[in-house]
């Protein structure tokens, strides 16, 4: 039971801009480590990119679960966990970090703010909810989640436009390294199961 | 060949590797599918070890026609010293985990002298972590534990100190090992303290080839292999005393609570009650430990596990045993309570008081089960309470 990343983004109109994420590699190998925190963050930028506003989804990968909410205000929260996270604690994570994000930062600065920002807390919740227990303290959010809205998604190629391919978008991503590239190819033969994608 | 001078310099290259660092603790294969410079394929940071995909086929077809032509006898490889052997072996398994023939050949040379037991099991640890299947890797543990084993028996016939007692004996007698756990649970003192545990890395040896099988669980899921071999060492080495098997029961606890989708986990849990279900007597005269006490605990854990994460099969297989486990307990205690061929009211008595009990055990699951509590809302949970009431049925017509 593990969660890997959460992310904030801000889904504009023309563009998705990252404002803060926090990840959890320690459960794959030294050398992949890079490389799978790449396929995250491009991960959330495809799925913000295809979410519509005011929606929410969670979508299934392999062994890997992408949760996201778009809030009609355009904040977009991310969690990318295995398949044994319980959805509603992933999504009322998510819940709980835009509202904090929301109080911190002021909302002009979503659309054009990068990586700069400090969110600090972050990655103490990324810990914190390893264990889904620790959710009972969130169980006044939690009841208002309903989960019958929650969109289902077999694999994320589901989420693509028509004729968009996965293998494609990887090749012409300008966001990803050579060596994050290659190993996406290796994984993909060998079928493996240490890739997001 | 070409492919024959670079694979000797690759083999040659990994030896340096480890010669450098004797703490290789993880090693993988870097996706870089052609040799982009003249440097070595190596890379070795903080302990870990990459090599380059273009050089593994290389180095892996190399050293294992090396070591097939040295098995074979074949002039050029007639003799390879033990030194050469060993690093071969070590290509080829880093790479094929499973090539019994590299193994064996490793046995030989432990056999020999030439390799130490403990260097061979922290060289599978390694093989491991890429590979945390292998059956064979698992297989030439148990080897090499039992190697161990009976060195140390070996070791310990001139220094015994209690006359009479054989070997066996002392073997059998390992329930006095301390190992760390609730203050509540000291078990009392034996009196015939076995030499066994006077070995000074006897129990460390034991404790790291737990630790070996539960990372090899956490890098695969349902890694049946890892726990298998977690249950041979119980059995093995540890003659499955309550003192161990209890501690285990508490330790892998966590564990599962953090895998709940792993049945392999679950199954690991069901052999360690069933260690305690047949020793239930000692355990509650030597321990003062209640078997019934522990299974009930048991189904309050899995019930919470159900409760809090809904739609996993493995927490509903794993209530199968545990409800069973308690039908059973209960069906024993009325099998030793009365007699079956004695009349008397008192008997009779007893007799409905226990098929009472019995009826009321089920009554009370079947009503857990189908209250809305536990199954929640969801759906997929909901058909797997279904498929348990159902099983609860033709269980219970038996």
């Amino acid at each position: 039971m593990k969660l890997y990343c959460i992310a904030v983004l801000h889904k504009g109109e023309t563009k998705v801009n990252s404002l803060a994420s926090a990840h959890e590699l320690s459960p794959f190998g030294y050398f992949q480590r890079s490389s799978v925190k790449e396929f995250m963050d491009f991960t959330c930028q495809i799925v913000a990119e295809r979410t519509m506003v005011g929606s929410r989804a969670s979508m299934k990968e392999k062994e890997y679960i992408c949760h996201v909410y778009v809030r009609s205000d355009c904040l977009t929260g991310l969690v990318i966990a295995d398949h044994e996270y319980p959805q509603r604690v992933a999504h009322t994570l998510i819940n709980k970090v835009l509202e904090e994000f929301t109080g911190k930062v002021p909302k002009s600065q979503w659309p054009t703010a990068n990586q700069r920002i400090v969110y600090g807390e972050l990655a103490g919740y990324l810990q914190k909810y390893q264990d889904p227990k620790q959710a009972d303290s969130m169980t006044k959010i939690q009841s208002e989640l309903d989960e019958t809205k929650i969109i289902l998604y077999d694999t994320i190629e589901k989420i693509l436009e028509r004729g968009e391919k996965l293998e494609d978008m990887v090749d012409n991503s300008d966001r990803l390294s050579m060596h994050a590239k290659a190993f996406f190819q290796v994984a993909r033969k060998t079928n493996s199961c240490c890739v997001i994608l | 060949m070409a492919n024959d001078s670079r694979g000797c310099r690759l083999l040659s290259d990994l030896n340096s590797a480890f010669r450098r660092d004797p703490e290789i603790d993880e090693y993988d294969f870097l996706p870089v599918p052609e040799p982009k410079h003249n440097r070595s394929p190596l890379v070795l940071q903080e302990h870990k070890l990459g090599i380059e995909s273009w050089s593994v086929k290389i180095l892996f077809q190399y050293a294992y026609n090396q070591l097939i032509s040295w098995r074979n006898n074949s002039p050029p490889t007639k003799f390879l010293d033990p030194t050469e052997l060993c690093s071969l072996t070590r290509a080829i398994l880093l790479v094929n985990a499973d090539c019994s023939t590299a193994w064996n050949t490793r046995k030989e040379l432990v056999d020999n002298g030439d390799l130490s037991v403990t260097e061979d099991l922290k060289f599978g640890g390694l093989v491991l972590k890429k590979h945390p299947k292998s059956p064979e890797t698992f297989s030439h543990r148990k080897w090499l534990l039992h190697r161990f084993i009976d060195n140390c028996l070996a070791s310990s016939i001139g220094s015994n100190t209690s006359s009479g007692s054989n070997a066996c004996d002392r073997f059998v007698n390992m329930e006095a090992i301390d190992l760390n756990m609730d203050a509540s649970f000291n078990g009392p003192n034996f009196d015939n303290a076995p030499d066994l545990i006077n070995q000074p890395d006897y129990n460390e040896l034991m404790r790291k080839e737990m630790n070996v099988c539960k990372n090899a669980a956490d890098n695969h899921p349902c890694n049946y292999n890892a726990w298998s071999h977690r249950i041979w060492v119980l059995q093995h080495c540890f003659n499955c005393s309550l003192q161990v098997v209890y501690g285990e029961l508490h330790s892998t606890e966590g564990w599962v609570t953090k895998h709940i989708s792993d049945h392999s986990g679950f199954h690991y849990r069901q052999f360690l009650l069933k260690c305690l279900s047949q020793q239930a007597e000692k355990l509650s005269e030597q321990f003062l430990l209640n078997y019934r006490n522990i299974v009930q605990k048991e189904m309050y854990l899995i019930t919470d596990l159900i409760k809090s994460y809904p739609g996993h099969e493995a927490l509903w297989y794993h209530r199968r045993y545990v409800f069973q486990s308690l039908c059973e307990s209960c069906d024993k205690i009325a099998m030793e309570t009365i007699q079956p061929c004695e009349k008397s009211q008192e008997n009779q008595q007893k007799k409905t008081k226990l098929e009472n009990e019995r009826q009321v055990l089920l009554m009370k699951e079947v009503d857990s089960v189908s209250n809305g509590d536990l199954t929640g809302r969801e759906k997929y949970n909901q058909q797997l309470a279904q498929k348990y009431l159902d099983w609860i049925q033709k269980y219970c017509r038996r």
